[in-house]
């Protein structure tokens, strides 16, 4: 449009001129909007195979486990029946059931502590005396059992704890002492697994444990000595407070993992020929009767239940240690 | 308070020697500064003092009684770090009382000690306080006060100012000068900073690889460098050092004194070709009054510092030779004019060259 000499205005012209102002903005809006959508849309797509794999996996298991404990649920049966609080009220009533969170207990009250001091005690030798190509061997040498598959070396486990003809049985006997039943005994089967599980799992606590070590300066130390303090006190009024982060740490993951411990004792107690959690349950923790109330006597609905409680105990265990945490851990 | 003697102390770190055969004393309640350039040996010696580190060779004594095989938690000796090195997790009481707790003294003692150290050190109001809860100052005054609380006969500090701001740190320079005056137990004082040396010590050791250089007060090393090292350490900027040889040839030193100075040269077995001519950079003046040298430079910059402009030079345009000079801030002069600066008689320094040694000529 022009504006020429002897050119009338026209209001007509006006709202063009009015619309051919605005127009370029809103242009600029929509685009705009568009770019915003397109960037969500490409952020989300990008988080779409990360996210997906955690819902399938993680989410709609857990939800569907939810669901499934309130009813009776059959794997080969299209019938599945609202039974309500049955399914609890049912291992409430089983003894094996409270057996089994008995030797959890057992298992996770001995495998905290036994974790934190054999680790701790580890990693401040490996700091103490062996820096350089040496502490790196060693290094590499304590965690190697955390990365070799728990099945098969549980397997080397069964041979060393053979009454008969095992390593374990050969060491006492040397040494003057019984030998023992192991994998056989009620009384031993359970530490038999823990030493197994101290071996495999130790490493990576170790590992966690000397990041934790190399966290604390060496002038804090090296001040409390020059302050008079002996080792121990040196150990207990500065190492192990600035190191109460790293401790919990360890205390949460190896009660996680205690609670959940599961491979070890299938493989050594019986795996797949059947049997295990033996001898007379003595190894039946609450994650092994929870497969084999699934998977042996294919009762989902209960195992279900079952793992709504081990979810529920884990989650309390672990706000308890946060609370804890909150009272007696250190950060700086 | 004791009297501490190191006899040959080395140090060797594989094949690298750290420190080569110390010898030095420190008299009951002196303050001593061990001062160096970084890697110099000096943070190395005062950890072998405390204990924390062995010496490869060598004896340590407090009091004439060898203290080498006495573990670091026997020697009674306090020390503040760089980095304070503060119990994170105590509170600035806890810290203070963790030394005399450790030596088991009696609850009484301790707290009437601590109240002392906090009220001596203004931490009174911050006894409660967790160190990442203070101030630079008060971190500094703590470390300062868990040394201090148990009386320790031996005080070691490595570079305790170097993390303080400036004026923080002449603050805190000047109350620990004022400290050790009112305490006198003996000090030792680890600094690169010269500024602190001179102002804090009674005896400077000037250490450079491993060995020293010199002891002296802070006015003999200042006025009377042992060796062109500690010449061109000491000072801000060092000392200006000039081959003497081409400045006689080019006449730039006076002609009546060349023939005083060959003669006192030679009178020293110095050979002329091998001597360096030592002048600071305040000693060169833009006025001549009854100087023997003057020196021609070509500015290259100008800085200006308020009190005084520092001029950088070089000497007849000689890119080898550069001549650093202070003169004061009125006088504007601009790059590349040349000026001559002039240096009285009684303010030449002389060395010699390939052993850096002083060459004691003149009496000044």
């Amino acid at each position: 449009m022009s504006i020429g000499v002897g050119t009338r205005w026209e209001p007509a012209d006006e709202e063009a001129l009015e619309a051919s102002l605005i127009a370029p903005t809103a242009r600029l809006g929509v685009r705009k909007r568009i770019r915003t959508l397109k960037n969500k849309l490409m952020g989300y797509g990008l988080m779409f195979p990360a996210i997906s794999v955690f819902v399938v996996f993680f989410y709609v298991p857990a939800i569907y486990l939810l669901y499934i404990s309130f009813f009776h649920w059959g794997i080969l049966s299209s019938a599945t029946n609202f039974v309500g609080l049955k399914n609890f009220k049912t291992l409430f009533s089983q003894p094996l059931f409270w057996h089994s969170l008995v030797t959890s207990v057992y298992y996770t009250v001995v495998m905290i502590p036994a974790t934190v001091l054999l680790a701790l005690g580890i990693a401040m030798l490996l700091r103490a005396g062996m820096e350089g190509k040496r502490g790196g061997f060693f290094r590499g040498a304590i965690f190697l059992p955390h990365v070799t598959p728990v099945v098969a070396t549980s397997i080397v486990w069964v041979w060393i704890f053979n009454p008969r003809f095992g390593l374990a049985n050969f060491l006492l006997t040397s040494l003057h002492l019984p030998a023992l039943g192991w994998l056989e005994s009620q009384t031993w089967a359970l530490p038999a697994v823990m030493i197994d599980s101290l071996w495999h799992s130790l490493g990576l606590y170790v590992l966690i444990f000397l990041a934790g070590l190399a966290n604390i300066p060496k002038d804090l130390i090296e001040v409390a000595r020059l302050d008079g303090a002996k080792r121990h006190r040196i150990f207990y009024r500065i190492i192990w407070p600035l190191l109460s982060p790293t401790t919990f740490f360890v205390v949460v993951l190896s009660t996680v993992n205690s609670w959940q411990a599961f491979s070890q004792i299938y493989t050594m107690t019986g795996g797949p020929h059947g049997g295990a959690g033996g001898p007379a349950f003595a190894t039946t923790t609450d994650s092994l009767l929870v497969y084999q109330t699934a998977f042996t006597y294919l009762h989902f609905s209960l195992a279900s239940a079952m793992s709504l409680i081990l979810f529920l105990i884990i989650l309390t265990l672990t706000l308890i240690q946060k609370w804890i945490s909150d009272r007696v851990v250190f950060y700086r | 308070m004791a009297r501490v003697t190191l006899r040959s102390i080395s140090k060797t770190y594989g094949t690298d020697k750290v420190v080569d055969g110390v010898s030095l004393e420190a008299d009951e309640g002196e303050f001593v500064v061990l001062l160096g350039p970084s890697g110099c040996g000096k943070t190395t010696t005062l950890r072998i003092i405390s204990g924390l580190e062995n010496a490869s060779s060598g004896d340590l004594l407090f009091d004439g009684v060898s203290v080498s095989s006495t573990p670091p938690e026997d020697r009674n000796v306090g020390m503040v770090f760089q980095n304070y090195a503060l119990y994170p997790h105590m509170t600035v009481s806890q810290n203070l009382s963790f030394g005399l707790e450790s030596r088991k003294s009696k609850k009484e003692e301790i707290r009437k000690a601590v109240h002392e150290v906090c009220e001596l050190l203004e931490l009174s109001h911050v006894m409660t306080h967790k160190p990442k809860e203070l101030s630079g100052g008060q971190r500094q005054r703590v470390a300062l006060g868990r040394a201090l609380i148990r009386q320790p006969s031996v005080f070691l500090m490595d570079e305790p100012l170097s993390n303080l701001d400036a004026n923080l740190r002449e603050r805190m320079r000047s109350e620990l000068a004022q400290l050790h005056r009112r305490l006198r137990i003996t000090t030792f004082y680890v600094t690169h900073d010269q500024g602190e040396a001179l102002t804090l010590s009674d005896k400077i050791v000037v250490l450079n690889d491993g060995r020293i250089q010199q002891i002296g007060t802070s006015d003999e090393v200042y006025r009377k460098p042992a060796n062109s090292f500690v010449a061109k350490f000491i000072g801000s900027p060092g000392m200006n050092l000039l081959d003497l040889e081409p400045l006689m040839i080019s006449g730039m030193l006076e002609h009546g004194s060349i023939s005083g100075l060959k003669e006192l040269l030679h009178g020293q077995g110095a050979d002329l070709s091998n001597v360096l001519l030592g002048i600071r950079p305040e000693h060169l003046e833009l006025n001549d009054n009854s100087s023997v040298v003057t020196l021609y430079c070509e500015i290259q910059s100008t800085e200006r510092f308020g009190s005084h402009n520092q001029i950088n030079g070089l000497l007849n345009g000689d890119k080898d030779s550069v001549v650093v000079a202070k003169i004061p801030p009125d006088v504007e002069l601009n790059t590349t004019d040349t000026v001559k600066l002039y240096a009285p008689y009684r303010h030449l320094h002389f060395f010699e060259k390939t052993s850096g040694n002083r060459i004691e000529v003149l009496d000044k």
